[in-house]
């Protein structure tokens, strides 16, 4: 064991504090894991926030620094140890404290996983939308630290949008608790939604409490069979201008059903050019509402197909291939590099069209499949082989479609945060002058840039300070 | 096959989504990412197949902890046979291993030979008397082994619909004979003509778990020229493991231009585990009432047939008054892995336990399952509950003969 981890050691129970090069290896990126990998020097699994606390404290006082990770299944490279270091494992804060029905509120620790609260609420006839489709494995800490969201964005938002208040420890150790059960709160800085999307660089989110709501009694998945992906583009943007409100609508390209065709029973017919996936829900009369609104929209638009899945175990399976797509490309391709680029929800027709130029520009294949309702398009960059000639190209073709997608008026990431992977874009959307004050915040919140260091703005010459 | 080489390409075309969280039983254990699929996989890629990094201990250790129940094979969006790129790890460090390993592998060679788990219990006993483990959690073998009971062809009753050739697993030849019993009993009643070969041997996943693949080697190429070597409709086994192993795994223990191959699939085309053959063939009595609730414990195993894991519900919804009432999860692993369990007696509880509260929950009165490990493994902790296989309930509806 190195001299960092027999310090550790003294702080909490050896066995979680680990030191072993393979345990060191396993922890050196996160799904991003072809982006500069990088060895941490210690693992910690702590258990308590207080554990937590005593972690940071030495840290701060011993200048090492300190990547937070949750699942590590983020696309981003967020919790990339990209200095070495510590990486502060919250797997194991695990508990779901308290559901305060009377409140309708939930209060869990940070590495609570996703799947898991969802189950537990909606037993109890409550929902918490924010969806992100890596909720099989991923932690609520992680949610808040992205401000991760899934399809469902397009009728409930996002994580940030159910925060109600955090345990955050700061990186020198001291714990505070943010925001709480209220609704409504008007006293000063918002530091709860300044925590979310922080991506760990202005302390560890130990624990969260959200907002709940009640479970939508009735639900309805529906699938329109598009001629083109034009069309099914034209479609999006038609059902949100008319009013229609569905919980989720994803677009996906012919491509996507023929890799999720592996996945899900029946299998789909791959003819088309693009698919509408949708979800209703709420009481039946509204499900029934909405539907008959979408399917006007639907009739006069010509499509080929609008058919309601009544079979459960179908749509399910549907979702389920949904939720596994990212990796799911990599049957086919060698890579795929699943870009965030949200815009306006009008302007979705002009994005798609635009990834199919780009891809035809570029000369590599574009998958055009993700929470088209929220405007959140995940292009994907599909890479036949891993070479600098090609590698090359997927970045051409990335920067042409992120440009492209600010032009539209929209962000680089809608919910995947920042991480390494779209620091060097940040720019383009904020200017250097909301940069600098994101590194003011930072000098605030942690003077000796201890926590997850290099992430969010390219750090100059890619030194830690 | 089942060499690390083989593996090279699938090995480095992990996504590293990490989905395999959600699904693998030792790290939701742990819940330390190196215990993880994900991370076994580039650990083995970049010490045993790039060789950028050396074998340690403690590499051994992580390539060791794991069940190979399958789950986050079945389970991989991008189809990275983890559990495979394991097993082949654990053969070429068996190969490397020192004179101690070799020599442990020729007795279990020699155990497998002649049907093994009589021997592997033996050792099992001794080694569970030094881990501390309950009496409970080390099967007693049965008085008369299956095969010393009902040897050769048993008559279809009534007109005959199939004939299939019984493979009868170790589990149930040692330690729960009476489950071969209910198979006999059950096929014929349905009109199928079982015929139990002798010269079987053990199917070879201990010895595939061990890492030592040529005594799988042995035990497959015995199995296949006696079984091949049999005019009938089907090959059917009471065991989820040795049915994976006739159906899936058994192909690859040998090299791809075998000319075993073409007998290993026209078998494996033609294997089935019993309840899943019954409801293929459909009932042809209709087995009396029972009056008694079940809660089916899907066995790991499990991914080698698409049918399966239905079958037993299927089957058995077809006796009046038995009610199934379903865990919350199913298909959790019970924690016992062949072996596994006496070699990590701390982890394979701990998973155990859960599974125990998830049964216990369900109020059920029995526990039906088709693996013999799971069955052992769960009744040592289940003084209130029946644990059987889902043909001894539905030979108990058949009644007597």
């Amino acid at each position: 064991m190195n001299g960092l981890g027999k310090d550790l050691a003294r702080l909490l129970e050896p066995a979680r504090v680990r030191t072993d090069p393979e345990d060191l290896r396993a922890y050196m990126s996160d799904a991003l894991h072809y982006y500069r990998p990088s060895m941490p020097d210690a693992v910690v699994l702590p258990v308590t926030t207080e554990e937590v606390a005593k972690v940071l404290a030495y840290a701060c006082a011993n200048d090492v620094p300190v990547t937070p990770r949750g699942a590590g299944s983020g696309l981003a490279g967020g919790c990339t140890p990209l200095y070495g270091g510590i990486v502060l494992d919250m797997k194991r804060m695990n508990r779901i404290l308290e559901i305060d029905r009377d409140n309708m509120t939930a209060t869990a620790e940070a590495g609570v996983v996703l799947a898991r609260f969802h189950r537990t609420v909606e037993r109890m006839n409550l929902f918490y939308p924010p969806d992100p489709q890596s909720m099989s494995v991923c932690t609520l800490g992680g949610n808040v630290a992205t401000r991760a969201g899934g399809p469902r964005g397009v009728k409930y938002g996002t994580t940030p949008n159910y925060v109600l208040g955090l345990e955050v420890v700061l990186p020198d150790g001291e714990i505070i608790r943010t925001g709480g059960k209220v609704v409504k709160m008007s006293t000063g800085y918002d530091i709860t939604k300044l925590m979310c999307g922080s991506e760990g660089t202005l302390g560890v989110v130990t624990g969260v409490t959200v907002r709940l709501l009640p479970l939508p009694p009735a639900h309805r998945t529906v699938m329109v069979t598009c001629e083109t992906l034009d069309q099914s583009a034209e479609l999006v943007a038609d059902i949100i201008a008319a009013g229609a409100v569905p919980a989720m609508l994803e677009l996906l390209m012919n491509m996507a059903i023929v890799v999720m065709n592996n996945y899900i029973t029946p299998p789909l017919s791959v003819g088309a050019g693009a698919y509408l996936l949708m979800e209703f829900d709420g009481i039946e009369a509204q499900v029934e509402h909405e539907i008959a609104k979408v399917r006007e929209i639907c009739e006069q638009k010509g499509v080929q197909e609008l058919r309601i899945i009544e079979d459960e175990k179908e749509a399910a399976s549907y979702w389920e291939g949904r939720s596994k797509l990212y990796p799911l490309m990599t049957t086919v391709y060698r890579r795929a590099v699943t870009e965030d680029v949200t815009v306006p929800r009008n302007r979705i027709p002009e994005l798609v069209r635009a990834a199919q130029d780009v891809s035809f520009e570029t000369g590599i294949a574009v998958g055009i499949a993700g929470h088209a309702g929220d405007g959140n398009m995940h292009p994907s960059m599909l890479m036949m082989d891993i070479s600098s000639e090609t590698e090359a190209k997927a970045n051409t073709a990335i920067e042409k479609i992120v440009r492209k997608g600010l032009g539209l008026g929209g962000t680089i990431s809608g919910e995947h945060g920042i991480g390494m992977h779209k620091a060097a874009f940040l720019e383009w959307e904020l200017g250097k002058a909301q940069i600098e004050l994101f590194k003011r915040i930072k000098q605030a919140f942690d003077p000796k840039n201890i926590m997850n260091p290099g992430k969010i703005w390219v750090w100059e010459g890619g030194e830690r300070c | 096959m089942l060499r690390l080489e083989y593996y090279r390409e699938l090995a480095d075309k992990c996504s590293s989504c990490g989905y395999c969280q959600a699904v693998c039983p030792v790290f939701r254990e742990d819940l330390l990412e190196t215990h993880l699929p994900r991370a076994r996989v580039k650990l083995i890629r970049e010490s045993l197949i790039e060789k950028t990094y050396p074998v340690t201990p403690r590499l051994r250790e992580i390539i060791d902890r794991c069940l190979l129940c399958t789950s986050c094979t079945n389970n991989c969006p991008t189809g990275i046979p983890a559990d495979e790129i394991i097993t082949a790890a654990r053969i070429e460090l068996a190969g490397q291993a020192g004179l101690g390993a070799a020599a442990k592998r020729a007795v279990m060679k020699n155990i497998l030979g002649q049907r093994g788990l009589a021997g592997l219990l033996t050792r099992a006993g001794s080694i569970a008397q030094k881990l501390n483990l309950g009496p409970k959690d080390v099967p007693q073998l049965a008085s008369r082994p299956f095969d010393s009971r009902i040897r050769g062809k048993v008559e279809a009753k009534g007109e005959k619909r199939a004939t299939v050739a019984y493979f009868v697993g170790c589990g149930t030849n040692f330690i729960f004979p009476e489950t071969g019993e209910d198979t006999v009993k059950v096929l014929t009643r349905n009109g199928v003509e079982v015929l139990i070969p002798q010269g079987q041997v053990c199917c070879g996943i201990p010895s595939l778990a061990e890492g030592d693949l040529s005594a799988v080697q042995e035990a497959v190429r015995t199995n296949v020229e006696l079984f091949s070597g049999l005019d009938v409709d089907a090959v059917v086994t009471d065991c989820t493991s040795c049915g994976m192993m006739f159906k899936v795994k058994a192909a690859k223990t040998l090299p791809a231009n075998d000319p075993l191959q073409e007998k290993i699939a026209a078998l494996a085309a033609k294997t089935f585990e019993v309840t899943e053959y019954l409801d293929r063939i459909g009932l042809a009595e209709v087995p009396a009432a029972l009056n008694t609730s079940f809660t089916y414990h899907v066995p790991c195993h499990r991914g080698w047939s698409p049918t399966v894991v239905e079958a037993p519900r299927r089957v058995l919804s077809q006796v009046a008054g038995l009610e199934a009432r379903e865990m919350e999860e199913p298909g959790a692993c019970c924690g016992a892995a062949g072996t596994f369990y006496l070699q990590h007696p701390d982890l394979s509880n701990s998973i155990r336990s859960h599974k125990i509260e998830d049964i216990q929950a369900t109020g059920a009165e029995t526990v039906i399952t088709q693996c013999p490990v799971c069955r052992f493994y769960l009744a040592a902790r289940l003084d209130n509950k029946k644990v059987l296989h889902p043909v001894n309930l539905l030979a108990q509806a058949y009644g007597a003969p």
